[in-house]
């Protein structure tokens, strides 16, 4: 719905997928007459990875855009502005929705081809969409989960040090706890997250990959490498930056200089 | 219940979701014609701490409220300002706009401000500044960062968790604790405890000033007040201390409804916090209503 005079914004909210629009979205236009061949799907983190890095996403699109490139930034079924609550989403549901807003970006903006970049379980579900359509072979991994079980080690601890924070809210030692941070963890989402390995991530030689992390991965370096050793047409960049899906927003800390990697990356892979 | 995306605003860069019940009950007629704005708690965009917004939007349009959930300019997916409008008139202007045109598109009479933290300041000053606010649910709202605040953080931080800490307990033997900042606060409970407006004289003069009159303003347009705080805010132990005689007083006229969310933090990050919120929410519009 577009009210008042006509937008100059380049960017524009709308629902889509499903029979009456399950899925939000935001779609960034280049400026007129560069538009490139390629659109660029932003896959997101989930929970509150999702909304610490909500603005650098949003800056990430700008930039594209005016490379060049139409980008469309969504929110997965249960997450965001997208209908449904989050503990009923699960791993193969958002794969299925980054294919549902690839296929709305490809209708919006006429673009055969569509890139993918994913940050952290973003990259994950990215990796797993690349898997199941050849036709989406270019990915950019920002910060992807090498290893599920650490992860949601991570995410217990999180949780756990929060609860103690409140007297008579604490769980008890051993219970794993049924929510992170404001977010349900259901028993289904953390078998699904737990069951992440790189191994089990086949991405065929003509998917060209990149992958970014702001940190370094001493425990993962084995993951890491099983992850794009073997690749052919893979590159790795560890970046010393802010870590969006971390920071808190009050900082207004923005990964300036990973960005800017990643947006020359894209334009380089498509001049 | 339908959402829609919205783009609005003098050059179409302000972004939001509109949420709204697809046909009103009968039992949902006595929210007719009313409509709820929820404002960015400060650079959140409009999902909210949490996901907070899309629940409670949802939750007021089940009760046949039209809610709109939008960014402020340069938060979230809204476009920055081309004009050199200072943050605060922005801020109204906006949010008369967002007012405009649920009036002329949806039909909306009444509105009801919403916000958390700095969304809960914008809501109370928008309130009062707007003759078709009626209602306000304002929910950890930010608070002036003073001295008074800070020892107050502090006082909540000793009494909360470094008394139940043992190391906060072998510093404070071996002589390496802040003896200052101990004693102010041991000061500040005393003087707390017994008095309201304890503080009105330490606080800043405009602080207390600004406050008096929004609660003066609140009273005179007989605006309906939901104040929701956390067990971890100190916001209600605030009030009391610096504007205690007329924070009570609107209470007890009725205009004016406190609650405290058991086990909540500042953001609502337990779910059974986010629940409670949900549920005296709902309680508390069909009350007023």
């Amino acid at each position: 719905v577009i009210l008042g005079p006509e937008s100059k914004y380049a960017v524009e909210p709308f629902f889509f997928g499903g029979t009456s629009g399950t899925l939000f979205g935001c779609h960034h236009r280049p400026p007129p007459g560069i538009a490139r061949e390629h659109g660029i799907v932003l896959c997101a983190p989930i929970g509150r990875e999702y909304i610490q890095s909500h603005r650098t996403f949003y800056q990430l699109a700008v930039r594209l855009a005016r490379a060049g490139f139409h980008v469309l930034r969504f929110d997965y079924f249960g997450c965001g502005d997208s209908a449904g609550d989050f503990e009923n989403g699960s791993l193969r549901q958002w794969t299925l929705d980054i294919q549902t807003a690839a296929d709305a970006l490809e209708r919006r903006s006429d673009q055969k081809h569509v890139f993918l970049l994913g940050m952290r379980l973003g990259a994950n579900l990215a990796m797993m969409a690349a898997a199941d359509n050849a036709l989406l072979n270019y990915l950019v991994l920002w910060e992807p989960i090498l290893d599920g079980r650490r992860y949601v080690s991570e995410l217990t601890s999180i949780q756990k040090a929060f609860s103690k924070q409140f007297k008579g809210k604490k769980e008890h030692k051993d219970d794993p706890p049924q929510e992170v941070l404001g977010f349900r963890l259901t028993d289904r989402l953390r078998n699904d997250l737990e069951a992440i390995h790189t191994d089990l991530l086949c991405l065929g030689p003509e998917v060209r990959l990149l992958t970014v992390t702001n940190q370094p991965h001493d425990k993962d370096d084995d993951a890491l490498a099983r992850l794009i050793g073997n690749h052919p047409n893979s590159e790795h960049r560890m970046i010393a930056d802010h870590q969006a899906w971390y920071e808190e927003l009050y900082k207004r800390l923005i990964p300036v200089e990973t960005m800017n990697f990643v947006v020359n990356w894209i334009d380089k892979a498509h001049s | 219940m339908k959402e829609h995306a919205l783009i609005f605003g003098k050059d179409g860069s302000l972004i939001g979701i509109l949420t709204e019940r697809d046909a009103v009950d009968s039992d949902q007629a006595a929210h007719a014609g009313t409509a709820a704005l929820l404002f960015n708690a400060g650079l959140i965009h409009h999902v909210g701490p949490n996901r907070m917004y899309v629940k409670l939007a949802r939750k007021l349009a089940n009760l046949g409220i039209t809610v709109l959930r939008f960014d402020f300019s340069g938060i979230g997916d809204s476009g920055p300002r081309r004009d050199k409008l200072p943050a605060d008139a922005s801020m109204l202007d906006e949010a008369r706009q967002a007012m405009d045109l649920l009036e002329q598109r949806y039909g909306a009479k009444r509105f009801i401000c919403i916000g958390l933290c700095a969304g809960a300041a914008a809501a109370a000053q928008i309130s009062v500044n707007d003759g078709r606010v009626d209602k306000a649910i304002l929910i950890n709202p930010l608070l002036p960062k003073t001295p008074q605040t800070e020892l107050m953080y502090y006082s909540r931080y000793y009494h909360k968790t470094a008394l139940f800490d043992p190391r906060s307990w072998f510093k404070f033997l071996l002589l390496k604790s802040n003896y200052r900042t101990l004693w102010q606060v041991v000061c500040l409970r005393i003087k707390t405890k017994f008095r309201f407006n304890s503080l009105s004289k330490s606080e800043l003069p405009d602080i207390i000033d600004e406050l008096k009159w929004f609660l003066q303003k609140i009273n005179t347009r007989r605006i309906r007040l939901f104040l929701a705080f956390s067990e971890d805010d100190i916001g209600d132990q605030y009030l009391q201390s610096v504007i205690g005689l007329e924070y009570n007083a609107l209470k007890r006229s009725g205009l004016m409804t406190t609650e405290t969310l058991a086990g909540a933090d500042h953001l609502l990050t337990p779910l059974v916090s986010q629940q409670h919120l949900l549920d005296l929410v709902g309680i508390w519009l069909n009350d007023a209503a």
